[in-house]
């Protein structure tokens, strides 16, 4: 039977003129536009290079599928990030290897960062001063004061920049133990695009998908805070995917909430002030500069009226150094014709 | 018989063992139409669609082999992709203001069934933006190769060979996927609508 007598159709050849005839008086889906995808697929691929590389460093048998699900416990019902029981506590036992890995076994000597800018002092284990320009070797730890700030570059360009009252081990290339404090990672720099940070702190492991972020720790938690890309935040039986501008709470029961921060929020002051200058002695344009600005205040950067063509042909000379961001984009615009206004989260250049 | 939920399945598997080529099919076919669900329901708001579709899918990549092959691999991803798009409204402080889902519209509802009660009737004309969205949501609920090869032959009037050509595919074989694509429009259009009215039939 091909059609109904309640005038409908179903299959057959009536079926599929009705189908011909039908779709031809219709629209056809909507467009998906290519950067939206090439951006998504970016983060996705990271995410899924990551969980994968876990399911292989910890043996897919602990991703056991007959896992009951009463073995969850309550905090299934509360947390909606968790990974079945079995592969959550293998990712567990990780983070802890890693966690109580001691400092002092690992292979050192080898540079693994440089002392790019500080303010106040910055500390070794063993209370030696460290200045600007200064190496740290691998498995050191270093310590800021109360009045202490300094920005690293790892040996791939990351730049990692201590708050105060921080105490920071450089475990490895690219891995950082948190043990107070807080430190922001930011990894546009970095020399190679698979350069990836990991920071171990006592409740929770983040690891950057490429993005902006901090870490801090306090005596019953950790928070991870993105201001821009992807983290991956693991803790105890959880994995969360923080995006651009939310927050990830980790408390020491394992527990997370999440929260919003703009990227452009005031919170992010201390990592913005202790930034490495941008350079401008090689003889770089001032849409780069520009970017950098923009980049270091969680701002997005919009050209209005083809102020973009003009800010590509400024080259730039003289020197910012020892200025903040902020700083250094008044003092750069007062020389140029282009003006700028900060706005609805926008660093807008223009032409007066 | 293989049937689409083992496809799924396997193609799950795939993904969650680290396979390069399986993970791109996955995100080739998931991603658009996982966007354009979002769009649906968010009056077509891009930036809304792009930051929820990659939360559900940065998400998924850790959970992939928690999708037991239940319901199509769709269903399973559209059913996590709801729940980041009420987290979505709850993060921003908003209330959720999701578009009224399209099947659920009495405009919609009024033209099929004034369009299935009497053919003759300039009911399908009065009606036309609310069959042309019919049919595009229809296409959006099916996997890419259907709908765009239905595309190509209904809308733009591709050949056959036409088609064969742009799915890489031999004459024979394209002919069998529309075949099969229009059986999947028909059954996902049951599956929104009901039965297809007769009034299609006989134009």
């Amino acid at each position: 039977m091909n059609e109904h007598s309640d005038n409908t159709v179903t299959t057959g050849r009536a079926g599929d003129d009705a189908v011909a005839t039908l779709i031809a008086r219709g629209r056809p889906r909507r467009s998906v536009p290519a950067g939206a995808r090439d951006r998504v697929h970016a983060a996705v691929r990271e995410a899924w290079q990551d969980a994968t590389r876990d399911q292989t460093a910890t043996g897919r048998r602990h991703a056991d599928r007959s896992e009951p699900r009463g073995r969850m416990g309550d905090r299934n019902r509360v947390r909606r990030w968790m990974l079945p029981a079995a592969m959550a506590a293998s990712l567990a036992l990780v983070g802890l290897l890693v966690a109580r890995s001691p400092v002092d076994t690992l292979p050192s000597a080898a540079p693994v960062a440089t002392v790019a800018v500080l303010t106040g002092e910055l500390q070794t284990a063993d209370g030696g001063s460290l200045n600007a320009g200064a190496a740290i070797e691998t498995g050191a730890e270093v310590r800021t004061g109360p009045a202490g700030r300094a920005a690293l570059v790892l040996a791939d360009g990351i730049s990692v920049r201590l708050d105060r009252d921080t105490r920071l081990i450089l475990v490895a290339d690219e891995r950082l133990q948190l043990e107070t404090g807080a430190v922001y990672v930011d990894t546009d720099a970095a020399a190679t695009a698979d350069a990836r940070v990991t920071v171990v702190t006592p409740y929770a492991t983040a690891r950057d998908l490429g993005t902006q972020f901090d870490v801090r720790v306090a005596d019953d938690s950790t928070t991870v805070r993105v201001r821009e890309g992807v983290v991956s935040v693991s803790a105890d039986r959880l994995r969360h995917v923080s995006n651009a501008g939310e927050t990830a709470r980790v408390d020491r029961s394992g527990d997370v909430r999440t929260d919003t921060v703009a990227p452009d929020d005031d919170s992010w002051q201390w990592a913005t002030d202790i930034a490495p200058p941008f350079d401008v002695t090689k003889g770089r344009s001032l849409d780069r500069f520009l970017a950098w600005s923009a980049r270091e205040l969680g701002l997005e950067l919009a050209y209005l009226e083809g102020a973009d063509g003009a800010a590509e042909a400024i080259t730039l000379s003289g020197d910012v150094a020892g200025m903040t961001p902020r700083d250094a984009l008044t003092a750069v615009m007062a020389t140029t014709a282009l003006d700028y206004r900060i706005e609805d989260g926008q660093l807008r250049v223009y032409r007066p | 018989m293989t049937t689409q939920i083992s496809i799924d399945r396997a193609l799950a598997i795939r993904v969650g063992r680290g396979d390069e080529k399986a993970f791109e099919e996955f995100f080739s076919e998931y991603f658009p139409r996982l966007f354009r669900f979002v769009l649906t329901r968010t009056d077509g708001d891009e930036a809304i669609a792009e930051e929820v579709v990659q939360r559900t899918l940065c998400n998924v990549m850790y959970r992939m082999d928690s999708y037991r092959g239940e319901a199509p691999l769709f269903t399973w991803l559209c059913t996590i992709c709801r729940n980041e798009l009420s987290a979505y409204f709850r993060k921003a402080g908003r209330e959720e203001q999701l578009s009224e889902p399209l099947e659920e519209s009495r405009e919609i509802q009024t033209a099929l069934e004034a369009a299935g009660r009497d053919p003759d009737d300039p009911v399908s004309e009065r009606y036309r933006d609310e069959i042309a969205d019919v049919v595009r949501v229809t296409l959006e609920e099916l996997p890419e190769n259907y709908a765009s090869a239905l595309e190509w032959k209904y809308m733009q009037g591709l050949s056959v060979a036409e088609i064969a050509e742009r799915l890489g595919l031999g004459e024979k074989a394209a002919e069998s996927v529309l075949t099969r694509a229009r059986k999947a429009f028909r059954d996902a259009f049951e599956s929104l609508w009901g039965t297809i009215p007769r009034l299609f039939a006989e134009n």
